[in-house]
């Protein structure tokens, strides 16, 4: 079924500057499509990056200067309310190390260029974390997540707190120990993670992961977690974050030694071939070819490959066709088997099942 | 070409198939929706826009009907931006203003190459007023009042300010009037065409001035602030005008900016431009005679403001 609207979107990452060659028609297809898909700003930054936003129709212009704005905006957010958490933790000797968004902002990634970050993720160690979340509510901060049900989802099983917000700023914290859940088929040591993170210049006790922790807590996320919903922006940031590191001498090799000590070469496997189908990222062969050997039996390899395939290249489309609907539940209920045993999993997704038709109520 | 020379059943099946195209100012919208009666709304009050069709929009406004399974006997009508619904499905019968709504948001939300304010604009000479003002305050019913009096609508609602130089950019749309300020300008602009009214809405009774066509005209012709004006409608009081100091008027201006946070430094200085090279007052006023004789005094350069 063809998708011109993804396809364009797709285009316009892949090689920026064939936007300049964009009829308006197709302008109008992959502006709203870039906008679902939280892309816009990545647009403008590429464009400019290719030399051809001068190039562009007013009107494009117009749209992709307002979305630089914003993002802006998140970037100065988040380097503030980074401040704010560490004010929280003076005193305490506790260190944080940021993930995702954050991580980037802060570590003057080109991945954070362009891109909305609503949310601080924060690593901490575990035998801290309730100190932290102790600290951050005296701080202003409060739970969201106040049934007993979504508490226990989190603490016990998860490898975050609840969210944290802000009551004056409404700005969230994720709180993580770890970056998979404790329940789950795959685990990583996080201590591990902790003791390779780069300190964060001006910042003391503030880290981010090192270059191939932050690859791998990408593809963790979007191959791993089964949260689709942005998997085009999270695959754009893979792209921006190799694209960013490749050069660096040991990257490839550092990234290759990581994937295998984490067992991660399944999901970084899905994660390379897609960016490189997608979106052209240039991927060093020797770890294509370590990780290929990881890869699950080829009849599961290969509906993977399309489910995945599917999700990410309809990713912000609004009103998703059939077999896109499916790969998406396909790949939420793969999320939640990797996440958890098959009991407790059963269990989980009849409440969410039920918990549709109630009220919402607090304390169950 | 303009809206104005299609006819209603072309824009019927414009709006009802792949869009209506509209260019207002420095925005051009998609428009669909099939329901009746929004074809005759649109031409009724955009005569003399232009229909960009073909070309790069902004943004897609669709209203479309909305079935609600709780309530499956309602006709209900909801509104889309981009595709992705916003606010609450309404009755149906507001489907035509939602397109209006949709207008508003698409402005406001998007906008942000430029530094938006929540006021209204006018301009007489090449000098522009902006009358900032929360809704409620009567700022379009004075708008509309200065309008009759001949000076060119840049907006009902948005202040639009170009970092750039700081001029303000019009958007001549429809001025939205609710209430008892209908029946007032009806008897200030007998001439006016003024859409039926839509009774109930969250506002009260809310009807739509058409824009004289001069302003839409020349909506590419953008001009300097010279006042800031915080209006205010109070029954019975006589017309006074106090100054502002500039720090109040910055502060109040930020108070009525949609989007000044995400302007940063940009809208930093475009909101000390526009309070360093504008006297400010406050404005109180029953009688609207008296506040448009007040503005006129203020573009003679009678009045010292």
């Amino acid at each position: 079924m063809a998708d011109p609207a993804g396809a364009g979107l797709l285009r316009a990452l892949r090689e920026p500057a064939a936007m300049a060659g964009f009829e308006p028609a197709l302008w109008n297809l992959v502006l709203p499509r870039a906008r679902n898909a939280g892309l816009v700003g990545r647009l403008g930054v590429r464009a400019e990056a290719a030399g051809i936003a001068a190039a562009l129709p007013e009107r494009v212009r117009d749209m992709l200067v307002a979305a630089e704005a914003v993002a802006a905006t998140h970037d100065r957010m988040i380097r503030f309310e980074v401040g704010r958490i560490r004010r929280a933790l003076d005193g305490t000797g506790i260190g944080f190390t940021l993930l995702k968004g954050a991580a980037y902002v802060l570590g003057g990634l080109k991945a954070a260029r362009g891109r909305l970050v609503s949310d601080v993720d924060i690593l901490v160690a575990r035998e801290r974390i309730d100190e932290v979340e102790r600290r951050l509510i005296e701080h202003g901060w409060r739970q969201e997540k106040t049934s007993a049900y979504d508490q226990r989802y989190y603490r016990d099983w998860m490898h975050e707190l609840p969210p944290l917000r802000h009551r004056g700023r409404m700005t969230v914290v994720d709180v993580h120990h770890n970056i998979l859940p404790l329940t789950g088929r795959l685990r990583i040591d996080a201590a591990k993670l902790l003791a390779a993170a780069r300190p964060v210049e001006g910042l003391d006790g503030v880290t981010i992961l090192a270059p191939a922790d932050l690859v791998l807590h990408n593809v963790v996320h979007l191959f791993q977690d089964g949260d689709v919903n942005h998997g085009l922006r999270d695959l754009a940031d893979l792209d921006d974050l190799l694209r960013h590191f490749g050069p660096e001498p040991g990257f490839w090799s550092a990234l290759a030694a990581r994937t295998a000590e984490l067992g991660l070469g399944r999901p970084v496997n899905y994660a390379l071939r897609h960016a490189a189908a997608l979106l052209g990222t240039p991927i060093d062969p020797a770890l294509r070819a370590a990780v290929g050997r990881t890869a699950a039996p080829p009849p599961i390899d290969r509906l993977m490959q399309a489910l995945l395939g599917r999700a990410l290249a309809r990713s912000g489309q609004p009103a998703p066709d059939l077999p896109t609907r499916l790969a998406r539940e396909a790949l939420y209920l793969r999320s939640h088997w990797l996440r958890m045993p098959p009991v407790m999993l059963a269990g989980h997704l009849a409440r969410k099942g039920a918990m549709q038709f109630l009220p919402e109520r607090q304390g169950v | 070409m303009k809206l104005g020379e299609l006819s209603t059943d072309e824009t019927a099946a414009q709006l009802a198939g792949a869009g209506l195209a509209l260019e207002t100012g420095p925005f051009a919208v998609n428009l669909r929706c099939a329901a009746p009666g929004a074809a005759a709304f649109i031409r009724l009050l955009y005569p003399e826009h232009r229909v960009a069709t073909g070309e790069v929009v902004h943004t897609d406004v669709a209203v479309r009907p909305h079935f609600n399974r709780r309530r499956p006997w309602r006709r209900e009508a909801q509104l889309h931006i981009d595709d992705r619904p916003l606010m609450q499905a309404l009755p149906r019968r507001f489907a035509a203003p939602m397109l209006e709504w949709g207008l508003n948001f698409a402005i406001g939300s998007r906008a942000h190459h430029l530094l938006i304010l929540h006021a209204a604009v006018v301009e007489k000479n090449g000098r522009a007023v902006v009358m900032a003002a929360v809704s409620g305050s009567g700022k379009s019913t004075l708008c509309a009042a200065l309008v009759s009096a001949g000076w060119r609508l840049f907006s009902d609602e948005f202040g639009l300010i170009r970092p750039a130089d700081g001029a303000l950019m019009p958007v001549p749309r429809p001025v939205s009037l609710k209430n008892e300020s209908i029946e007032v300008v009806r008897r200030l602009m007998p001439a006016a065409v003024i859409s039926p009214p839509y009774h109930d809405t969250a506002k009260g009774t809310l009807a739509y001035l058409r824009p004289p066509d001069d302003a839409v005209r020349r909506q590419f012709e953008p001009a300097m602030p010279a006042w800031i004006v915080f209006p205010k409608f109070r029954a019975g009081a006589p017309l006074t005008a106090t100054p502002v100091p500039r720090a109040q008027a910055f502060a109040d201006l930020l108070a009525n900016s949609m989007n000044y946070i995400a302007l940063a430094e940009r809208g930093f200085a475009a909101m000390a431009r526009l309070v360093e090279s504008c006297p400010a007052f406050a404005l109180e006023y029953s009688d609207i005679p008296a506040a448009i004789a007040h503005f006129e005094g203020l573009a003679a350069g009678e009045t010292a403001a």
